[in-house]
């Protein structure tokens, strides 16, 4: 809880300025009546910081959203509750959650006094514009008196997270195989009967990682162990995301960037639905390592929403971690800027022999009407490299645009079957 | 920004509210009526005109177009032409204004209440609903209407001699309170966008309702405490005595400026004469045998009812207009006791010289009478007693007299002035005076009939009661009633002079008085009024047409030799009715018994005034608690600017080591001394659990900690942020403070030990030093030995 200065509003030394003028002409001039005027206004704004301005402490304040994790444009009832802890009663509070401008109005409202242990809910409801990791609160309290003549700022409570995922779109039609000579990705030898990931521990043999060795295991059975992993059963899906800021234009939110997201949660949600396992590749995730293993698309959600234009160098060791992810074959679908040819070049050898790769090429440069070359190249580029591509250009409409593109995309997969 | 209009209906109340206080002015509130009745068709009209989206100046227009159409079809609905306002309806509001305007300028408070009055008096008021109403609901301004709100209130206060009774006042704050609270409430109202509930079900609905939860309650609580505080500070604090900055209603009750005099029902005789307690008002010795009267003013404005001084030339000489042939003698009298106001002066004319000690003075050309600037507690004045005869001034004294001899002075001219409501009666009055003389026809001789006609021959009694004057003037009055006392003899002396042709002005001052062992004593009963004629050569002649032992013998050179030797007491009582308190306080207009507008209560000095406002226990309690109070903050100032000395530029680790000694001395004073030895990290878990410190101000505590170990312990060169260590210190103590017992805070707010230390270490190099100088003067003379 934090605390400002207590203050006099404008108001406030307006009156004390104008009742110190009236007293001294009063008293000067010898009028009581003028005196009496001066002692009024000076008397209150004077009383109003001795009776009604009492230090804002021992406010509890928790805060609750509904649900919990949003996407954007879907309405959140968020609940705010504070309680007067302390053993005296609160002045009357006038109170704005602070929430993070950019999604919605801060509500603002009149707590009244709070007796000791009383409580109240403010209940009101936003609906994000933009995904992201968004704060609420903490919320801001005001005391003032009946007559605006003084003020006290207090915060408290701290801020509350609130997740607003990227919007996601239902698309329809499967990125089908056929015809692409590539399958779904190596199916194990081994099935595993339970799990996506099966660790069991067997013994050592020559040739084994040294670096799988199951030290707590070895030392139970003195004997080598290592870290049996079962490839998992199910078909896999990588899907990259090109968050390079020079690819795509705007300054603090850009459309085509914020549609290459949505764009990617889409696919991303829509291939899990089909049954893939998905696995997210932003340079957050690369440099975390958290790309190996696969995510619940939920985990996937969470970065998507936190997703944020990086400087181009980051993305070399996005295609690093792709390489090694794609390589035993599966489905890769990328979302791309096409600014940079000698990089998607780069990005063309990522389809592997048993590969189905997918391209949305994000045409920042491009209008609904003016063609941009760049956008075609790069096009050509990965269809000669053997990859289904569809491009997007602006206007970069979320709701009718990515379902647009992924149909594009898998009926130009098709053809390239045929 | 939206602007949150204020409830007009509560504004039109603040406005009436206010208004209220006006009413000791005027003698019956129906004006009042009037105003409510505007502020009705105000609110109407704004009220419909705001639904309809309008804003600003175009509503206020139309209100003042509403309320002076409405004013017009009310007062002047016979001027209008169907409905509509013609210029003749602008003259005959023009006409109530200017009368109103009379009113003002002849009455005191509390100004009857004419018809002309009524109606200025409501648009007034109207005017003031307008401008509220513009500026608190048009503007949503509610705090700066209590601007218009205040000029009613202060027009009374300024009109008034005395303070406005207490429930004037609260009735104008109440309003003003009433208003702003209300105000805030519909803003706080429009400001709320998402209404909060009580977590615990309530009775009543369990949407928080800003009125009944607090702030309704606050705003009453606050508003009566600090109206009952004004009320009460501003009765205990002494004041300095009233000064009026401007000419108003007010100073014509005490007679400070602008002297009037008349019949004026305003001019109360008790007011004005004390009670009829006979009070002395000057005290004199003189080398004349006969003294002469005293006189304070001599005018010759009359506007119908009501003798008033002149706007004075002043100069440093004054008019005397006495040829040089005349013979004359001089006398001196030397005044003591002198407890007249300034700026006036009471000393017999024709004055030669005045001395006034230290006090400043200067004469009215026209007149000579002399003003002062302060009250001279006694004075010497010489003066001039000419040797008038009836024959000097029925020949001329340096050729025939005639008209045409005047000069033609504007003095001349407005000596001339018939006041015309009497001018008949006066005309016909004269004619009858002056008829029997056939061929004697100088003007001495015209003037000696109209004061023998009004002292003897016209029927008329001395009286102080006045007949009623059934809506006549006064002089009318006067002249068919034919009873009056000296204003009212005077008066009519001078405009029957005025008739025949005679230039002639009123003069107001002090009979003689009576004589007691060489010393003149004079009274406040001895006030008298008597005309002065002018005659080429001599100057402004005294006659005395009242009649009756009360006023003494006519002057010498008015009595025909034939007829000298009236009964004579040179200490006659005067004039004055001694038995003013019998006299109908309620008496008609115009006829009232006031004997002159002098004031003769007595009027200290400035000086005086702050003398015994020094003497007063009240001003010594509140110089003593204020002498107090400024000691008392000697060591919080001290301590506050030491600390911001402290707070000043050095390298890092002095500066963070200044801070942190600086929050240390402060827990202290707070009664929360440092632990014995330990790091500074065991200082902060102290500070923390002793100072039962929350968690912003932990925080604060332990940023601190870190930024003073930084700064002493990192490497020189490091970047350490020291800009909000004195504010991180400052809500650490704000944050102890309230844990503290209020014996602790009251010491460490007014004992401070950062000051005492100052403060002794000041003495001690003080008392070094001296010791020092000591020393070496010593030393010296050691070695001088």
């Amino acid at each position: 809880m934090s605390r400002r200065r207590d203050l006099l509003t404008t108001r406030g030394f307006a009156f004390l300025a104008a009742g110190l003028t009236l007293l001294a002409a009063g008293l000067l001039l010898g009028f009581p009546d003028l005196t009496r005027v001066g002692f009024l206004l000076i008397a209150l704004p004077v009383l109003a910081m001795l009776l009604v301005q009492r230090r804002v402490t021992g406010l509890e304040v928790s805060r609750s959203t509904s649900p919990a994790r949003t996407s954007v444009d879907e309405p959140v009832a968020v609940t705010v509750t504070v309680r007067n802890a302390r053993s005296r009663s609160t002045p009357a509070l006038l109170a704005e959650d602070l929430i993070d401008v950019r999604i919605g109005e801060r509500p603002r409202t009149l707590l009244g006094a709070l007796a000791p242990g009383q409580g109240r809910t403010l209940a009101y409801a936003v609906r994000p514009p933009l995904r992201g990791r968004q704060h609420l609160g903490p919320l801001a309290v005001e005391v003032r008196d009946p007559f605006g003549l003084t003020i006290q700022h207090a915060r408290v409570g701290g801020p509350s997270e609130l997740i607003v995922l990227p919007r996601v779109l239902p698309l329809s039609g499967a990125p089908s195989a056929a015809g692409m000579g590539g399958v779904d990705g190596d199916v194990p030898a081994l099935l595993a009967a339970h799990a996506e990931i099966d660790q069991s521990v067997r013994e050592y043999r020559d040739g084994d990682d040294l670096r799988r060795i199951h030290w707590p295991a070895t030392a139970r059975t003195g004997d080598f162990m290592v870290r049996h992993e079962d490839r998992p059963v199910r078909r896999r899906a990588t899907i990259v995301l090109d968050t390079r800021a020079s690819g795509f234009r705007g300054e603090v939110t850009s459309e085509s960037f914020e549609w290459a997201v949505s764009a990617a949660a889409s696919v991303l949600r829509h291939l899990a639905n089909l049954g893939y396992a998905v696995r997210l590749i932003t340079p957050e995730t690369a440099g975390e390592g958290a790309a190996a293993v696969e995510m619940s698309p939920d985990a996937a959600l969470d970065v998507l929403a936190a997703a944020t234009l990086t400087p181009a160098a980051t993305f070399a060791h996005v295609l690093d971690v792709a390489q090694s992810l794609t390589a035993s074959g599966g489905v890769l679908a990328a979302v791309l800027a096409t600014h940079d040819l000698d990089l998607l070049r780069d990005v063309a050898r990522l389809r592997g022999p048993g590969t189905i790769a997918l391209a949305l090429l994000v045409d920042a440069g491009a209008g609904a009407h003016t063609a941009s070359p760049v956008g075609e190249q790069s096009e050509a580029v990965l269809r000669g490299a053997g990859w289904g591509v569809a491009r997007a250009a602006g206007p970069f409409d979320q709701v009718t645009g990515v379902p647009a593109s992924w149909a594009a995309l898998t009926r130009s997969l098709n053809r390239v079957g045929r | 920004m939206r602007i949150t209009r204020s409830n007009p209906v509560l504004a039109a109340l603040a406005t009436v509210l206010s208004l209220w206080s006006l009413t000791v002015l005027i003698e019956s509130p129906g004006w009042l009526v009037g105003t409510i009745g505007y502020l009705v068709v105000i609110g109407v009209v704004g009220a419909g005109l705001r639904r309809l989206g309008w804003t600003g100046l175009a509503v206020l227009a139309t209100q003042t177009v509403a309320v002076a159409l409405s004013a017009i079809w009310l007062h002047a609905g016979e001027t209008t032409w169907y409905g509509l306002p013609t210029p003749a309806s602008l003259g005959a509001f023009l006409d109530q204004f200017t009368q109103f305007g009379q009113t003002v300028y002849v009455s005191a408070a509390p100004l009857p209440s004419s018809r002309a009055v009524t109606i200025t008096m409501s648009l007034i008021g109207a005017a003031v609903g307008l401008i509220i109403d513009y500026v608190a609901v048009g503007r949503g301004a509610a705090s700066a209407a209590g601007i218009p709100l205040l000029v009613p209130y202060l027009a009374a206060a300024a009109n008034r001699s005395e303070p406005l009774p207490w429930g004037f006042f609260i009735a104008a704050a109440l309003g003003f309170l009433i208003l702003v609270g209300s105000h805030m409430q519909r803003r706080l109202r429009g400001w709320q966008s998402a209404p909060a509930r009580a977590l615990q079900p309530t009775g009543s609905g369990d949407v928080v309702d800003l009125v009944s939860d607090g702030f309704g309650t606050a705003a009453r609580r606050l508003g009566l405490i600090a109206v009952v505080t004004a009320l009460t500070a501003g009765a205990a604090l002494p004041h300095l005595p009233t000064r009026y900055l401007l000419d108003g209603l007010a100073r014509s009750d005490t007679g400070v400026g602008r002297t009037r005099i008349g019949f004026a029902s305003s001019l109360d005789v008790s007011r004005s004469l004390i009670g009829g307690n006979p009070s002395v008002v000057l005290r004199y010795r003189t080398s004349a045998t006969s003294p002469a009267p005293l006189r304070v003013v001599a005018t010759s404005t009359y506007d119908g009812t009501t003798w008033s001084r002149p706007i004075p030339s002043l100069g440093p000489t004054g008019r005397q207009d006495l040829d040089v042939s005349v013979s004359r003698t001089e006398a001196t009298i030397s005044v003591e006791d002198y407890t007249l106001s300034p700026p006036a002066l009471a000393a017999p004319q024709p004055l030669v010289s005045v001395d006034l000690g230290s006090v400043g003075w200067q004469v009215d050309e026209p007149t000579a009478d002399v003003y002062v600037q302060a009250q001279p507690a006694s004075y010497s004045a010489t003066y001039v007693q000419p040797a008038w005869s009836a024959d000097l001034l029925r020949n001329g004294i340096d050729g025939a007299p005639g008209p045409d001899r005047l000069p033609t002075s504007r003095t001349i001219q407005s000596a001339l002035r018939l006041d015309l409501l009497s001018a008949a009666a006066v005309r016909a009055a004269a004619a009858e005076a002056v008829e029997d003389l056939g061929d004697r026809t100088t003007p001495y001789d015209r003037a000696m009939a109209i004061q023998r006609w009004l002292r003897q021959e016209g029927g008329f009694a001395y009286s102080l009661d006045l007949d009623p004057s059934n809506g006549l003037d006064p002089i009318t009055a006067f002249l068919q009633s034919r009873r009056g006392y000296c204003v009212q003899f005077a008066t009519a002396m001078v405009m029957m002079a005025r008739a025949e042709g005679i230039p002639a002005r009123m003069a107001i001052g002090f009979l003689p008085g009576t004589m007691e062992n060489g010393v003149y004593t004079v009274s406040s009963t001895d006030a008298h009024t008597w005309p002065e004629l002018y005659f080429p050569g001599a100057g402004w002649v005294r006659f005395e047409p009242t009649p009756g032992s009360s006023v003494g013998p006519p002057p010498a050179w008015t009595v025909p030799p034939a007829t000298a030797a009236p009964t004579s007491s040179a200490g006659a009582t005067a004039s004055a009715p001694s038995g003013s308190s019998t006299a109908p306080t309620t008496a008609p207009r115009g006829v009232d018994t006031g004997q002159d507008g002098l004031t003769l209560e007595v009027q200290p000095t400035l000086a005086d005034r702050v003398g015994t406002l020094m003497r007063d226990p009240r001003f010594l309690v509140a110089a003593t608690l204020l002498v107090t109070l400024l000691c008392a903050l000697v060591l919080p100032v001290t301590a506050a600017l030491v600390r911001r000395r402290r707070h000043d530029t050095g390298p890092p680790p002095v500066v963070a080591a200044a801070a942190w000694s600086d929050l240390t001395s402060r827990l202290t004073d707070l009664g929360l001394p440092p632990p014995p030895g330990g790091t500074l990290r065991d200082w902060r878990d102290h500070y923390s659990r002793e100072g039962h410190l929350q968690e912003p101000a932990r925080d604060s505590l332990a940023t601190m900690v870190a930024t003073v170990e930084r700064a002493q312990f990192a490497r020189p060169g490091t970047a350490v942020d020291l800009a909000d260590l004195p504010q991180r210190s400052a809500e650490i103590v704000a944050a102890v403070g309230p844990t503290r017992a209020w014996r602790h805070r009251v010491r460490a707010f007014f004992l401070p030990s950062d000051a005492r230390v100052w403060w002794r270490r000041r003495y001690a190099v003080r008392r070094a030093q001296a010791r020092q100088v000591i020393a070496q003067i010593g030393d010296g003379f050691r070695r001088r030995r």
